[in-house]
């Protein structure tokens, strides 16, 4: 199972990529890489570019992070097959992070308050599935 | 005064013997032969009153002649040489005399005589004087200190003026002291040395009182003492100057914080305000710090679980995919490579050989044995995905729960700050009420904080100051005491000046008085001197004057203008001497008995009786006791018997006894 050394960023976007690590806290690369592919995988924002700029070292993500790639690379499949892979996921949580980067990039703009949007999103997402899950707890 | 008797025992020749002098006319005549005992006689009575022979032989006679009998002038010791080996001799001479005012008295002197080892005799010890003194119906009394008694009656100094031997007169006034005894005899007779014992005393006072005034300058002490205080008054001034400034600059510091005070109203109700203010402030900065610090760790927390919430449907896919695969056997398990080598190697073959290389049935099981290894390493990834995936999950599902702290912790800060806020808010309104805000106020604040500063530490030096003051008084309290003592030391030296100065003018007074009377003493003495001898002297041609000058010497002006004195013949020097003793008596207060031992030996005949008729008129009452040559008194003695001198008494040498006798 190969599998490539980095992930890639859409050229064009590395600017915003550095502005959203810097709003998120001073967050590293690989956080705002991550942060940006949730994104765009939760509003279905999934787009492919050609400028590839070298992101994040495979290094630096840990099984949780290749966990979440793998999850949002299986997301679009009814079932696993063989043929996938985690190069795949890569390129699929890239094409998701240009997409999530793309959706924040109004966010970002100075004057709008990221931060609490960003917190009251994730906040309302997190409420939703604390219910699902007390609720799941209970039906089970 | 007068004699009235003299006894002397074992005195010189006289063994036992008794003589009284008349009283009637006042002259009385001893008279005796060469050797009887005249010239002894007024040796007797020299030697009585002064324990002094004043008229032994010649000087140097008498010198040998003390010499050789060791200290024995006296003692008649050829005839009592034998009561001498017995045992001591007493000499003595009494003398009895009536004082001036009528009461009789006893002068005795007597000394002891012994055989010393050798067989000679030599006085023991020194003589006893006494004097014995009528004393009323009751008998005699002792005197005391008779030489003082004797030195006021009869002056040791006018001895020579009132007791003389003509027959050993030379020159008697150009001996090389005489003038100074002249001199000595005038100031006796006036008793001018009450003057100058009131002189000496004065100048033991004045030399008292210097020495005092001298003991009183203590080397400029004063000066000193005046010059330390100065220089303290003048640091007390300008400390109490320091003192008064400050105290007024502390009052002035004191109104104008009042007026502060009233511009600012309730200045220290204002500054419990502010610092009310700025603690609550203080307080609400540090809980918005703390907001904040919460607010970042809520935001870091739910960053970082933010792509778990946003992920969590697919991450719980995945884990449903995974299940259902591995349960259609979708994942194959995983095969470990040795065991596909084996099977390559061993038992993969029909024949028991294994197959071939290079065989396309190889490369078909080789690609086959592959794919399967491939997929095997999917499955377990994939398998291991349900560990991750279930931490993204509690991460998603527990962001609520994890944040829960933090939010209460952030809620209660902010109802804190609500609460601190609120409060600031009144503290602003009071502060507004007092004007805090005020830009004046602001203005004066600083004025009065200055204010208080500069008035604690006026309030600090002013005591400094005073205690040093303080300090600086007692210093000068001392000096001043100092100073009080040397100006009282000073009013007494004052006081020492001013007896001093009495004392000199005392002294001034004293010594014109003495110079006076000295004066006039002497020019009366020179008068009676120059009455009597001119009437002695028969050459009234050639002499013209006797005198005392001015230096108490003792003159005789001759007709063509020059001094005779020293040219004077044996028996003109007789008459001068007598002259002399007769004006010294006429002028003297003393009432001393003249007593002359051979007056009229050296004069001649026709002179004798001229000089014996001055005499006895010149005497104004005195005694008058001569002691005479038969020859001589023969020549006279009609006169005196004219003149009433009736006590003759004639005395006698007995060969044969050693001693003389009196002849009635």
């Amino acid at each position: 199972m190969a599998q490539r050394d980095r992930v890639y960023i859409d050229g064009e976007r590395r600017g915003e990529f550095e502005t959203l690590a810097r709003r998120m806290g001073g967050v590293d690369n690989k956080d705002a890489f991550l942060f940006a592919m949730s994104y765009g995988f939760a509003h279905g924002m999934r787009k492919p570019f050609r400028d590839r700029y070298g992101f994040v070292l495979s290094k630096y993500f840990n099984e949780e992070d290749h966990c979440l790639m793998a999850a949002v690379a299986m997301a679009g499949r009814d079932e696993i097959s063989e043929d996938f892979s985690m190069d795949e996921a890569y390129g699929i949580a890239e094409e998701y992070a240009r997409g999530g980067i793309g959706l924040l990039r109004e966010q970002l703009a100075d004057g709008v308050e990221f931060r609490e949007n960003l917190s009251i999103e994730v906040l309302q997402t997190a409420a939703g599935l604390a219910i699902s899950e007390r609720s799941g707890d209970a039906t089970e | 005064m007068r004699f009235t008797s003299v006894r002397l025992q074992n005195y010189r020749q006289y063994r036992d013997v008794t003589l009284t002098f008349g009283a009637s006319s006042g002259v009385s005549v001893i008279v005796g032969k060469t050797g009887s005992g005249k010239t002894n006689l007024l040796n007797a009575l020299t030697w009585c009153l002064y324990d002094e022979e004043a008229f032994g032989a010649a000087e140097e006679a008498t010198r040998a002649s003390r010499k050789s009998n060791k200290g024995m002038p006296l003692a008649n010791i050829g005839p009592l040489g034998e009561q001498l080996q017995q045992g001591p001799l007493e000499c003595v001479v009494e003398l009895g005399l009536v004082d001036d005012d009528g009461r009789k008295a006893v002068i005795r002197r007597e000394a002891a005589y012994v055989v010393n080892a050798e067989g000679v005799p030599e006085r023991q010890g020194g003589s006893q004087l006494s004097v014995l003194r009528q004393n009323g119906a009751s008998g005699y009394d002792r005197v005391e200190d008779p030489d003082h008694w004797i030195s006021r009656r009869l002056p040791k100094h006018i001895r020579p003026y009132y007791m003389l031997n003509t027959e050993r007169l030379n020159q008697f006034f150009h001996q090389g002291a005489e003038s100074k005894r002249v001199r000595q005899a005038i100031l006796e007779i006036a008793k001018i040395n009450t003057l100058d014992r009131m002189k000496t005393r004065l100048r033991q006072v004045r030399d008292e009182l210097l020495s005092a005034v001298g003991r009183s300058d203590k080397g400029g002490l004063l000066e000193g003492l005046e010059n330390e205080r100065v220089e303290l008054d003048h640091r007390i001034e300008v400390l109490s100057s320091q003192i008064d400034s400050k105290t007024l600059n502390l009052e002035s510091l004191e109104r104008q914080m009042d007026a502060l005070n009233d511009r600012m109203g309730d200045v220290d109700k204002a500054s419990k305000a502010i610092a009310d203010y700025n603690g609550v402030r203080e307080r609400l900065q540090r809980l918005d710090e703390e907001l904040e610090e919460l607010d970042e760790r809520m935001y870091s927390r739910l960053v970082t679980s933010a792509p778990a919430v946003l992920c969590y449907g697919a991450v719980s896919d995945l884990v449903l995919k995974v299940d259902e695969a591995w349960k259609a056997g979708r994942i194959p398990a995983p095969i470990h490579p040795d065991f596909v080598q084996e099977l390559l190697n061993s038992h993969l073959c029909v024949c028991g050989r294994g197959l071939e290389a290079d065989t396309i049935a190889r490369e078909q099981v080789e690609d086959l044995l592959e794919r399967h290894r491939e997929a095997s390493q999917l499955g377990a990834f994939l398998q291991a995905q349900r560990g991750p995936a279930a931490v993204l999950r509690r991460r998603a599902v527990d962001l609520e729960t994890d944040l829960e702290p933090i939010r209460l912790d952030i809620r209660d800060k902010e109802t804190q700050r609500d609460g601190l806020r609120k409060r600031l808010e009144v503290l602003e309104q009071e502060l507004n009420a007092l004007g805090v805000e005020d830009d004046l106020f602001q203005v004066l604040k600083a004025q009065w904080d200055a204010a208080v500063r500069q008035r604690d530490a006026l309030t600090a030096e002013i005591p400094r100051l005073e205690s040093k003051r303080e300090s600086l008084q007692e210093d000068l309290g001392k000096v001043r005491k100092n100073i009080e003592r040397e100006m009282k030391r000073r009013s007494d030296q004052q006081e020492h000046y001013k007896l001093l100065e009495f004392a000199e003018q005392c002294l001034a007074a004293v010594d014109h008085a003495h110079s006076e009377l000295i004066t006039e003493t002497r020019l009366e003495v020179s008068s009676a001197l120059n009455d009597s001898f001119l009437r002695m002297i028969w050459k009234d041609q050639t002499y013209v004057a006797a005198s005392i000058d001015q230096d108490y010497g003792v003159g005789v002006e001759m007709a063509k203008g020059y001094d005779a004195a020293a040219d004077l013949s044996g028996g003109e020097d007789v008459c001068l001497a007598l002259s002399f003793s007769q004006a010294l008596g006429r002028v003297s207060d003393f009432d001393v008995p003249l007593v002359f031992d051979s007056p009229l030996v050296k004069v001649d005949d026709e002179v004798k009786v001229l000089v014996a008729q001055t005499m006895l008129k010149n005497l104004n009452g005195r005694q008058l006791i001569l002691l005479m040559k038969p020859d001589e008194f023969g020549a006279v003695e009609s006169t005196f018997v004219e003149s009433g001198v009736s006590s003759v008494v004639r005395i006698e040498f007995d060969e044969a006894a050693q001693s003389t006798t009196v002849v009635i």
